[in-house]
């Protein structure tokens, strides 16, 4: 094997051509990269020099480069709401230095069982933009389904509505240095007293990310008071992989409590 | 590979391998304050600054951090002449093995930097990654808790 | 209370600058040239034969030196638990073998110039396995279908019962009374089954060693390790390297709590270092150290209880099953422990009967673990008199004080089991326990709280209590020593062999000899656990340092004292009983004169006379006074999903005099996070083939400091007459309390109780699913 390489470059267009070699990846924060067996790729793509480090707010939109860390959004969050999900999501995410290394490129390039990122962005109906091969805006949930797009590309952004909403963030922790077993991420919006445009994501199953849209649509439309939490819970179907360190029977059974929970705290939680 | 470190305000001159991280680097060269606990980014034994901000220099690759300003804790204080939060670990009966103190002494930097006055909160979430087997904790939030009275006054 | 001067301060601990500004060494801090890297090669399989080994893929690469497995290594039997000679532990190891008992065995190590290399070439080894059918499950090992771990040519080095030929490890059986007599006394019975469960120690340095030869051709071993001349003593058998030419150093160490009384590296090491005349390191990586280092004994332990209807127990039965794992490694202390530190604590009880045995499983390998055996024994009893107390109506608190051990009491347990073998009998001169649980009910509000279910919507609170004693070091077994000599300035060296792994014994042992001395603290310059330097100490474990080390060095400091005032007599020209000894000075009040330290040492060197003041001591104890330890947990449980919060954890311990309380209660606060843990996240999850899955932080939760709930901690001091300055342990006790008090407290809170420790969330589920169908 050649000997394996760092690129820098401070040109979008350069690391584009860097990346149509599929064994150079981009590297975001490393949290990932770090701890996986890369003897077969022959390079990496420090991202850091290409100014993708940034927050930016246009008239409805708020748009986050892909370099940008964890800690970064929560922290610049003069730019996007304080309530926003994604920033009380990622507030706990990791561990504080962990905080500091995490990109939402990275993590949107990885997109693990145990994202904090995944929910709360697709909840916001963000889109991702990407340049290189596949360049272009994708709706995020288009995105994550192929992850072919990734190749030879480079996530750049994300960008979403920063409306306000209704939300709850969810994760599933044995301690407070740990990888949700799972997350529920929920947003909706409200129309009068009624619920309108409901988001109910729940992250870490089997299918890694799941949409529960039955439930989605039994929220539409309904004030707060009519819900009833035995209609909900029996329209959370969530499975789980075993070989995780809980029981995923019990997992299965606690994403309906717990998304029921965060329907009702999302409906106080109002920004 | 080779490159120039900024360590502690010097710079040190490196070799490193294409995936080394910079725990492996900043020890193979000398600065064995900084320590392995795990390498897989759970502990905080190897946490150093980078640019002022805390992270674990496990998951850091060394071909990232050239041009960084890299902080160990003998970049805060040394012996002959410790840090406010290095003279509070002790105080508070804090340093129990001591393995895990000189990432606890930066994470408390790093927090008091952002924010001198932190509620015990605060402090428990700034420290969220960094483990202590030996002190359950307690006297390690009392020592952040003294630094920050103590660096409010001088 | 006795009036001290630097006893009972919280004096600041000795080594905590040099460790807080990094400069402090550890193992792998010692920079060592032409170090050559190490990388185990472990069994995937719990239980397999090798048929071959072929490395030679592995010593054909660029950089690989040696590759060492059965097949080049020598065979002799030996333990590695880090114990007195002879060790109770049975000989049933040796360096590499050919039959692999868990996955994480070792079937070979890689030697190499980087331990990127060695990395790379352990994957190059090809090992021929025989897959055997492992033996998973502690209850069947004994059953003659089982299948065996150990030829019949390992042994005890001890007369006890050892029996490899029925996976049995260890046994030890005592009684008195008579337990049928005691059954018709009964009006009723408890009788239930508890389980205890692995643990990994996580000191947060993993183990590591390293070895090289001296500029005298001396063996030197620096290692993380509790106990330093039974690492010179293992070493020397296994390699067949004469004793008097190893050196053991133990520089700053990462933690212990048990796991580093284990010799299981340094003898890889050490024979590295004498066939290739390099230094060597061993650093284990986090994996490595949850797999293939030591663990908390699980036990199964059955109790059963004869009880009268006004509360008096009638017998008390105990059978306790201890999973030793793949070797037998404390099999029979930890065991004999589970009897030992508990039984004694309600020596009412007329009939007694305790049978225990260890046996071996394919699976990882137990060893000492803070709290050794007790943690296990009470995680039993504390409940079952909670039991006992809740079908009588009787206020548990109370019950305990009726029926603990007192002062001037004593149990028949003391006498008829010590560590492994028949114990010593022993009074007790000290018991704060009373004050311990008044503090921990008063803190935590218990009348309040106990028995009230307080709900807040889904979330409902409980407190439960928890008690425990355990010894000061082992009687008639234990040694420890010191020397001291005296510099011209005032200053002494203190050389001990004891062992800080992070204690602060190096600190509170210069307290006991400051003040034996009436000197300051700064005036000692302390050296412990160098085996050339320093004197014969057992090492850190069976929480002997305060009590027994503390001794000898008392001893020592007060020979220093006589030279002093002997040579003070000699400057001042006074008689014999004028003489006091204060502040760095010796004063004859009669005269009104006085000359310091320095000046006596200053004249015993120079002047007339003159001579070296210095003198050595070693102690050995007949008993092993109990610390007392109370502690009361509030939790929270969520009724719907069974997720369990501890609000608040009260603990108070009575150890005697403490020495320097700030590092008392920091013993205290460590072994209690840890215990709250073991009772909640920390768990091995092993997969049906007997491998450890979750064998790193990411899986294996301990605690952040966002995780502790409330800590209130007290030191409630008495004094023991036998112990240096009225002082007993402190280091192991307070992980006794944690997982009973909380099993006692989610019973409180929900009515259920739950047998099988951890108590997680899933457990808390089903259990009020199950409880919620009857
Ligand atoms: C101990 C630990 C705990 C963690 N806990 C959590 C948690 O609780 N919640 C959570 O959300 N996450 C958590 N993570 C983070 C998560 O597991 C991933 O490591 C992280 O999301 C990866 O982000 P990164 O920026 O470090 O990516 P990198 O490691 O740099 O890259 C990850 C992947 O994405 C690719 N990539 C990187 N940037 C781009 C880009 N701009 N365009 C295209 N592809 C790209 C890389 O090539 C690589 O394949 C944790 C990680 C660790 C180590
Ligand atoms: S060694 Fe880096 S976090 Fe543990
Ligand atoms: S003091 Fe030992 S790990 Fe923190």
């Amino acid at each position: 094997m050649s000997e394996q390489k760092w690129y820098y470059t401070n040109s979008l267009d350069e690391a584009c051509e860097l990346l149509r070699d599929h064994t150079v990846l981009p590297h975001g924060g490393g949290t990932q990269l770090n701890n996986i067996d890369l003897s077969h790729i022959h390079g990496l793509l420090c991202l850091k020099d290409l100014n993708l480090n940034y927050i930016k707010q246009t008239s409805q939109e708020v748009e986050i480069g892909s370099m940008t860390t964890y800690a970064d959004i929560v922290q610049k969050s003069t730019k996007i709401s304080t309530d926003n999900i994604l920033i009380s999501a990622l507030k706990n995410a990791a561990n504080t230095p962990l905080r500091n290394r995490i990109t939402i490129g990275g993590s949107l390039g990885f997109i693990p069982q145990w994202s904090d990122l995944i929910g709360p962005l697709l909840a916001l109906e963000a889109k991702i933009l990407l340049i290189g091969k596949n360049a272009g805006e994708y709706s995020l949930s288009q995105f994550w389904r192929h992850r072919d797009l990734l190749k030879s590309s480079l996530i750049t952004a994300v960008r979403f509505r920063d409306f306000p909403h209704h939300a709850y963030h969810y994760r599933d922790v044995k301690t407070n240095n740990d990888m949700p077993l799972f997350t529920v991420s929920t947003l909706f919006d409200m129309d009068g007293e009624r619920i309108k445009k409901p988001h109910v994501i729940i992250a870490g199953t089997r299918d890694r990310v799941s949409e529960i849209t039955e439930l989605e649509n039994y929220l539409a439309g309904k004030k707060i008071s009519e819900l009833q939490e035995s209609e909900v819970i029996r329209r959370v179907k969530v499975t789980f992989v075993g070989k995780r360190v809980t029981d995923p029977d019990y997992l299965a059974s606690k994403t309906k409590i717990e998304t029921w929970r965060s329907i009702i705290k999302a409906a106080e939680n109002r920004l | 590979m080779k490159a120039v470190l900024k360590i502690n305000g010097t710079e040190v001159p490196v070799k490193f391998d294409f995936d080394e991280h910079l725990l492996q680097t900043l020890r193979n060269h000398g600065f064995t304050e900084v320590k392995n606990g795990c390498e897989e980014g759970e502990c905080g034994a190897c946490l150093v600054l980078l640019n002022g901000k805390p992270v674990n220099s496990c998951q850091v690759f060394t071909a990232t951090a050239i041009g960084d300003e890299i902080t160990t804790v003998k970049g805060i204080g040394t012996l002959h002449q410790p840090h406010i939060i290095q003279e509070c670990f002790v105080e508070a009966g804090a340093v129990q093995c001591g393995f895990c103190t000189p990432g606890m002494v930066l994470a408390t930097y790093a927090l008091l930097q952002d924010n001198p006055d932190p509620s015990d909160d605060e402090i428990k979430r700034a420290l969220s990654g960094n483990l202590c087997r030996c002190t359950g904790y307690v006297k390690i939030i009392d020592a952040v808790k003294r630094s920050a009275r103590k660096m409010k006054i001088t | 209370m006795k009036n001290y001067t630097i006893v009972g301060k919280s004096e600041k601990k000795i080594d905590s600058l040099s460790l807080a500004t990094g400069e402090s060494k550890f193992v792998d801090d010692f920079e060592l040239k032409n170090l050559l890297h190490c990388k185990i090669v472990y069994s995937p399989y719990a239980f397999a034969k090798i048929l071959d080994i072929d490395d030679s893929e592995a010593r054909a690469m660029t950089g690989v030196i040696d590759v060492l497995h059965f097949k080049n290594t020598k065979h002799i039997l030996h333990t590695t638990a880090g114990q007195g000679f002879p060790e109770p532990s049975p000989y049933d190891t040796v360096m590499f073998d050919h039959i692999m008992r868990f996955a994480g065995d070792r079937a070979a190590m890689i030697v190499a110039e980087s331990p990127v290399i060695a990395a790379r070439a352990a994957k190059k080894i090809f090992v021929d396995y025989q897959v055997l059918q492992p033996l998973l499950d502690p209850e069947i090992a004994m059953e003659p279908d089982a299948p065996r771990l150990h030829d019949s040519n390992r042994y005890a080095a001890i007369p006890v019962k050892y029996e490899p030929e029925r996976n049995l490890a260890a046994e030890v059986e005592i009684g008195f009374g008579d337990i049928s007599q005691g059954e018709s006394e009964a009006d009723f019975m408890i009788d239930h089954t508890y389980h205890a469960h692995y643990g990994s120690h996580c000191a947060i340095e993993p183990h590591s060693v390293k070895t090289y030869f001296d500029e005298m051709g001396r063996l030197v071993i620096v290692t993380a390790t509790q106990v330093p001349f039974h690492v010179r003593r293992i070493v020397s058998k296994v390699c067949q390297f004469p004793l008097s030419k190893i050196r053991v150093i133990k520089p700053r160490v990462g933690g212990g709590f048990g796991g580093k009384q284990e010799v299981f590296l340094e003898q890889l090491a050490a024979t590295v270092t004498i066939k290739h005349k390099q230094p060597c390191r061993i650093v284990l990586t986090r994996p490595e150290v949850f797999q293939s280092s030591r663990t908390r004994h699980p036990v199964r332990t059955r109790l059963r209880m004869g009880v009268k209807n006004t509360g008096e127990i009638t017998f008390l039965e105990m059978d306790s099953l201890l999973n030793s794992g793949a070797y037998g490694t404390h099999a029979l202390t930890v065991l004999s422990n589970c009897g030992a530190k508990v039984l004694p604590l309600f020596n009412k009880i007329k009939n007694l009967h305790f049978l225990g045995r260890s046996v071996y499983t394919n699976l990882p390998v137990g060893g000492a673990y803070r709290g050794y055996g007790a943690t296990q024994g009470y995680l039993a009893v504390n409940q079952h008199i909670d039991i006992i107390c809740r079908r009588l109506h009787l206020d548990l608190p109370q019950f305990i004080k009726d029926n603990h051990i007192k002062v001037g009491e004593t149990s028949e347990v003391f006498k008829a089991l010590g560590e492994g073998t028949e114990g010593v009998t022993q009074y007790i001169h000290s018991c704060g326990l009373d004050e311990c649980i008044d503090y921990c009910l008063h803190e935590i509000d218990w009348y309040n709280k106990r028995d009230k279910k307080i709900r807040k919507g889904d979330r409902v609170r409980g407190v439960g209590l928890s008690v425990a004693m355990q010894g000061s070091g082992i009687p008639m077994i234990d040694m420890a020593s010191a020397s001291m000599k005296m510099n011209e300035d005032g200053s002494f060296n203190l050389d001990m062999g004891a062992t800080d792994i992070g204690t602060g014994s190096d600190t509170i042992l210069a307290q006991i000899a400051a003040e034996e001395l009436s000197t300051n603290l700064d005036k000692m310059i302390v050296c412990s656990s160098d085996t050339d330097r320093t004197p014969f100490d057992v090492g850190a474990y069976a929480s002997s340092t305060t009590y027994i080390t503390g001794r000898a060095v008392k001893k020592c400091a007060a020979k220093i004292k006589e030279q002093i005032i002997q040579v003070a007599r000699e400057i001042l020209s006074s008689s014999a009983n004028e003489l006091i000894v204060q502040n760095s000075a010796v004063i004859d009040e009669k005269q009104n004169k006085s000359v310091t330290f320095s000046e006596i040492c200053t004249y015993a060197i120079y002047t007339r006379n003159q001579f070296q003041i210095a003198a050595s001591a070693s102690e050995f104890v007949e008993e092993s006074p109990p610390p007392f330890f109370a502690s009361t947990a509030e939790v929270e449980i969520d009724t719907k999903t069974g997720d369990i919060k501890v609000l608040k954890y009260v603990s108070a311990v009575d150890c005697g005099q403490a020495i320097n309380p700030q590092l008392a209660e920091g013993q205290i606060e460590g072994a209690v996070a840890n215990g709250i843990a073991y009772a909640l996240t920390e768990q091995y999850i092993f997969s049906d083939k007997g491998n450890l899955i979750n064998k790193n932080f990411k899986t294996y939760k301990i605690p952040v400091a966002a995780d502790m709930p409330e800590m209130k901690t007290k030191v409630i001091e008495s004094h023991e007459k036998t112990g240096p300055f009225g002082a007993k342990s402190v280091g192991e006790i307070g992980i006794n309390g944690p997982t009973p008090a909380i099993a006692n407290a989610i019973y409180d809170a929900i009515g259920v109780r739950i047998f099988d420790a951890p108590f997680t969330s899933d457990k808390i589920y089903r259990a009020l699913k199950s409880a919620l169908k009857l």
